[in-house]
């Protein structure tokens, strides 16, 4: 029981803001229709998903927010998404590790990755 | 009986790079059959260069090196080559490792290297996805690269994610991923594991013993990083032991063959249980028949559809979420003598026509003759989401299960509290973000003195959770007078609905005096 407490403490825990990405900073996957917009826009193509029409272009960080809102209000949010990401599920495999609560309780695991 | 090691089966392990050269994974890595290694030609015209071992889709290198240490150590768990006199075994002792990189050496997972490595897999032969990642934010490509996957025969298998929560995390929470929550060595819930109705197994996630990508090995791998792989195994390993099975024939299997995994305060708290390899793999050779789980109906979102107003209100359909809903078994959705006409049906759900639901009388499930669950309706006129899930944060305790309806006079859920405080966090399910939406709590605390009360939503807009923030809703004080009804307002709810209807519900009451219980007998959001 007490392990089962302790890990709901943990997650209170987790809710302040820590600087991870969120998204790719330069890059859009697109409708595949869009693609000689995102060149006008000055785009990269990186890499194209024939099989399910989309298409991933680069662009300047300090535009891609810009061109991202652009775009989205121009063709919507199924056609113009941001590069997400994801994290690893993984935990330190210190032998210790799953008793050791001090490195969660003060968000040392979200800082490492 | 010895049932077999099972014939070579391709599974992709996604992930930060696998070392290939692992003395006890090497003959179990997948070799392009159509690639010569170094020529520089795409000899088999498949897009990628040199591609002899898998790709890596963020360097653009056919090398899929591993220099974060987690994808070679998921590999190992999914197929270390078996009675070699060294090391470890796989669960899949003759499966074949497709080395996909998607991550970056800092261990970020971005959908554009994701997506290509769902395609590859796809395209090149693999039947497993192994996906030890997690996140809450979803895109429409990355959907449409996990069902072209399912598409093309592919069962997936991701990570719940190592949070400790309720909210449904991505790829695993796709209907068509198989998503896994860990277990520690004594086989109980991992305190950090993610659990709910919308995780589908479990398997051990702590202490594993696996490769390492510097030719060793580790005795303390842990996660649900390390179930994952455990359940991808299991997929590889059926597939092996009888080919003619299909993805959605061994995802079955799988999850009928779990042992249900039930735990206070949680109760069930994956949706089919522990996995069981000999059974599952009894059950892949057709030498133990496959039953399938009885029926349970678990809960039901929205409540109440006003048929009247269907055009102002964009919900087509009513979703009753459980398990053993399959085909062939005869299942039945009425209310008194009208019977609903069914608009989707998977294993674990089925969607009915909300279209002139009666409020006043209780909705019945029925599967082969049987009542499954009665739902009664609460007597309101607008669309309700109930909260559906909901457990303690900062040690308290939500009794009586995680899941439920909390609704009037159905359903009461206790809090308890810790220290001073109460606190609990709870989810609604596929709520459509519309502008004047209700949140409504009827609640009550016993004890004396008087409390502070913050209800708040996480805010999608700030983060991913849990790096974003929750937006206050409403502060109220709270005493110990019997049960209160609540109507607060949320106004823009844009930025608090995830894309795929999610909302998550922060309570937290800080309280002076002699602090008891909180029950709460109703939550919902209601439509406009």
């Amino acid at each position: 029981m007490l392990s089962i407490i302790l890990a709901l403490k943990l997650t209170l825990a987790a809710t302040d803001n820590v600087q991870v990405p969120t998204s790719h900073p330069n890059n859009l996957i697109l409708d595949s229709s869009l693609a000689k917009i995102a060149l006008g826009y000055g785009g990269r193509e990186l890499r194209v998903f024939h099989e399910i029409g989309y298409s991933v272009f680069s662009f300047d960080s300090d535009q891609k927010e810009q061109i991202y809102k652009s775009l989205q209000s121009q063709f919507g949010t199924s056609k113009v998404c941001l590069d997400l990401v994801k994290r690893p599920a993984f935990n330190p495999n210190d032998f210790y590790w799953p008793n050791m609560y001090h490195p969660r309780a003060v968000r040392a695991d979200l800082a490492w990755i | 009986m010895d049932l077999g090691l099972g014939a070579n089966v391709t599974v992709a392990v996604i992930d930060t790079g696998v070392n290939v050269a692992h003395p006890d994974l090497a003959a179990n890595v997948w070799i392009n059959p159509g690639e010569i290694a170094g020529n520089g030609i795409d000899d088999d015209s498949n897009g990628y260069i040199d591609d002899i071992n898998g790709y890596d889709f963020v360097g653009n290198d056919p090398i899929a090196n591993d220099n974060f240490g987690h994808g070679t150590a998921c590999s190992g768990l999914v197929a270390a080559v078996q009675n070699n006199t060294i090391g470890v075994t796989g669960i899949a002792p003759q499966g074949k490792v497709m080395a996909l990189k998607a991550a970056t050496d800092a261990g970020y997972f971005y959908d554009s290297a994701d997506i290509a490595a769902y395609l590859y897999a796809a395209n090149n032969g693999a039947k497993v996805l192994s996906m030890s990642y997690f996140g809450d934010g979803i895109t429409p490509a990355e959907k449409a690269g996990m069902d072209y996957a399912v598409a093309q025969g592919v069962l997936p298998v991701a990570a719940a994610g190592n949070d400790a929560t309720i909210y449904s995390y991505y790829p695993g929470a796709y209907d068509n991923v198989l998503s896994v929550a860990a277990l520690n060595s004594d086989l109980s819930k991992a305190g950090f594991s993610d659990f709910g109705t919308w995780v589908d197994v479990a398997s051990p996630g702590v202490g594993l013993y696996t490769i390492t990508a510097g030719g060793g090995y580790t005795g303390g791998f842990a996660g649900t990083s390390g179930a994952c792989p455990i359940v991808a195994g299991l997929a590889t390993y059926l597939f092996g032991i009888n080919p003619s099975l299909t993805a959605a024939q061994v995802r079955a299997i799988i999850e009928d063959s779990a042992v249900p995994t039930f735990q206070a305060p949680f109760g069930e708290y994956t949706n089919y249980g522990r996995i069981d390899c000999r059974k599952a793999a009894e059950m892949a050779l057709n030498l133990t028949s496959n039953p399938g789980k009885t029926a349970l109906a678990r809960y039901m979102t929205p409540y109440y559809v006003r048929g009247e107003n269907r055009s102002k209100t964009p919900v087509p359909s009513v979703r009753i979420q459980g398990r053993g809903f399959q085909s062939p078994r005869n299942l039945v959705v009425k209310q008194g003598t009208r019977v609903f006409s069914l608009m989707a049906r998977t294993r674990d759900y089925v969607d009915i026509d909300s279209n002139g639901i009666n409020r006043l009388a209780p909705i019945e499930v029925w599967v082969d003759g049987s009542l499954v669950k009665r739902f009664a309706l609460p007597q309101s006129s607008k669309t309700s989401y109930p909260m559906i899930e909901a457990n303690g944060t900062n040690g308290s305790i939500v009794n009586g299960g995680f899941f439920a309806t909390v609704l009037k006079d159905r359903y009461s859920m206790a809090v308890a509290p810790s220290g001073t405080h109460h606190t609990m966090r709870g989810t609604f399910r596929r709520v459509p973000s519309l502008a004047g939406m209700t949140l409504h709590i009827r609640r009550q605390y016993s004890g004396t003195g008087t409390g502070s009360e913050v209800l708040s939503l996480y805010d999608w807009s700030t983060a991913s959770f849990p790096y974003g923030s929750f937006r206050t809703l409403a502060t109220t004080s709270v005493s110990a007078n019997g049960y209160v009804d609540s109507y607060i307002a949320i106004g823009n709810a844009s930025g608090l609905v995830d894309p795929e209807g999610t909302l998550y519900l922060d309570l937290n009451t800080t309280w002076t005096g002699s602090i008891s219980e909180l029950q709460i007998d109703q939550c919902e959001i209601l439509s406009p």
